[in-house]
């Protein structure tokens, strides 16, 4: 018999002790992968979430209503739509510290015949628009026109494509990059084109947009601070000189999530740490109590002629074996997992999560790999090093198979 | 004995597709009696879901090596296929965020390729057997 098929034979030899420390292998690289990717994806949809915004404020009307509904809007693309006067633009032109500004106007369809959900439209300025414009242009570079649209990454619509919201047709022009937030759902369009939109649902009978047009209101006012200027205090300028409006600084707003994806990434870490000490702690207790068990086993070895290098590196190749098939295991379960439902993750922990690209990603493998690859053989060392002091004629004395 | 787990996976994962697709992640559901794309993409998941479960547990009775392989075969094209349906084959809703493209699609993908990769499994232990008796 062959070292090779001996080595096959004593791990198919023990099914369940072979079984159960190849779920301990699955467990350990699953989570630490699985768990690394995940903590990824929620830095990387937090990044993206402050480079999103552009604006150092963001002013919506005042009302308990206005600052949730925006929140929900940018963070979980919950539709939603709030208006105050357009005359709070020129208010605000006046507030010192104010570099730039740009309004932009919320719209949300009705189911429309595409899909069984409302989508958010925002209309935006386009010749003042600081905050969003910088993520249009890589889709677009254009001015937009009439009933053309730019669309979030998380809308199916592909370039080229119509999409009809009130029966007016839309075409897509360009398409955003995925930001992990919930704007990825929204759609964009110039002022005109949302007049249009509102026109169309008012002979549809949706007549209660009317009273809200562009031209009469607003939705918020994204503002950016001069240099030199203090963003606290703009932000109480606005709020102690502005009726009706609520200054909000777009740092405080994601301060919340900031908050709830800390947690997140603290319990994710925990678990790792916790699954990891655990698993190497098992494999430790197994391998020593596994060399006991087969003490006469090794001892008949011995006799028919292997050194106790040859007995230790038995031990170690089990468990190096059981370990890298585990780990491959382990790894292509949680991709399974993390990467086809990373979207239901990220609605469920109602967290911005971007994944990381791939080169991060075969980074994790390989890290979740080699945690695994290299605790097996590491706890199975201590049993390999008691096996070569093993005495054999004591054994064989004792009776001890 | 290999042959008869390879068959058991093929049953369980083609049951699964077939019940998952209108149950546990099943895709959008109607909105004031009007059904979306998604809809007929389930409805084509549960038929391709019903032909694999008939092919499946066929496969797991009948004693012939032979037959066994072909039916494989047949299980392993059909399960590829199923992995299309959603958004390929037949669109799905407009915005990502909704439950056919967040557990409908993802789950359907999943479940095919495990019942594909069980087909091919099956498929090489028979060839390899038939070259074996020969």
């Amino acid at each position: 018999m062959s070292i090779k098929k001996l080595l096959y034979k004593s791990i198919t030899g023990r099914p369940l002790r072979s079984f159960a420390l190849l779920f301990i292998c699955v467990l350990m690289s699953g989570v630490v992968f699985g768990g690394a990717v995940l903590s990824a994806s929620m830095k990387n949809g937090m990044n993206s979430l402050e480079h999103r915004f552009g604006a150092d404020i963001i002013v919506v009307p005042k009302s308990a209503k206005g600052q949730v509904e925006l929140e929900n809007m940018l963070l979980q693309g919950t539709p939603g739509y709030f208006y105050m006067d357009k005359s709070v633009n020129g208010a605000l032109e006046k507030i010192n510290g104010v570099e730039k500004l740009s309004a932009q106007y919320f719209l949300v369809s009705a189911n429309s015949e595409c899909c069984s959900a409302k989508v958010q439209i925002i209309g935006f300025d386009d010749d003042t628009d600081f905050s969003v414009k910088p993520w249009l242009s890589e889709a677009y570079s254009e001015k937009l026109g009439l009933n053309e649209l730019i669309v979030g990454s998380g809308i199916s619509a592909q370039v080229g494509h119509s999409l009809k919201f009130y029966g007016v047709e839309c075409k897509t022009v360009g398409k955003l990059e995925s930001t992990g937030t919930g704007i990825d759902t929204a759609v964009y369009a110039s002022a005109e084109t949302v007049k249009g939109l509102i026109k169309a649902a008012g002979s549809k009978g949706i007549s209660v947009l009317s009273k809200q047009s562009p031209d009469d209101v607003i939705s918020s006012v994204y503002i950016k601070v001069q240099d030199g200027y203090d963003i606290d205090e703009v932000t109480a300028d606005i709020n102690l000189g502005i009726d009706g409006v609520q200054a909000v600084r777009t740092k405080s707003m994601i301060t919340a999530t900031a908050d709830r994806l800390s947690v997140f990434s603290s319990s994710i870490t925990v678990l790792i740490s916790a699954v990891y000490i655990l698993s190497a702690v098992i494999m430790l207790i197994v391998f020593t109590a596994f060399v006991n068990e087969r003490k006469g086993e090794f001892a008949l070895l011995r006799v028919i002629g292997f050194s106790r290098f040859m007995l230790g590196r038995q031990v170690m190749s089990e468990a190096s074996v059981i370990c890298v098939v585990g780990a491959l295991i382990g790894i292509s379960a949680a991709s399974v997992i993390v990467f086809p439902f990373a979207s239901l993750i990220e609605k469920k922990a109602a967290l911005p999560m971007l994944s990381p690209d791939l080169i991060s990603v075969v980074g994790y493998a390989l890290l979740a790999f080699a945690a695994v690859a290299v605790t097996g053989p590491l706890a199975s060392a201590y049993s390999a090093y008691r096996l070569s002091r093993i005495d054999t004629g004591r054994i064989f004395r004792e009776g001890d198979r | 004995m290999k042959r008869l787990v390879l068959g058991i996976v093929q049953g369980i994962a083609a049951l699964l597709l077939t019940i998952g697709a209108f149950t546990f992640f099943k895709a959008c559901g109607d909105m004031d009696g009007k059904f979306m794309a998604c809809h007929w993409a389930q409805n084509a998941a549960v038929l391709i879901g019903i032909v694999l479960s008939v092919l499946a547990l066929i496969r797991i009775f009948i004693p012939d090596e032979g037959i066994k392989t072909g039916l494989s075969i047949a299980v392993f094209v059909l399960s590829v296929s199923a992995a299309f349906v959603p958004n390929t084959v037949i669109n799905l809703c407009m915005m990502k965020d909704m439950a056919c493209h967040t557990t409908f699609k993802p789950a359907v993908i999943v479940v095919s390729a495990v019942l594909a990769l069980a087909a091919l499994a099956d498929i090489i232990v028979g060839a390899v057997r038939k070259k074996e008796t020969k």
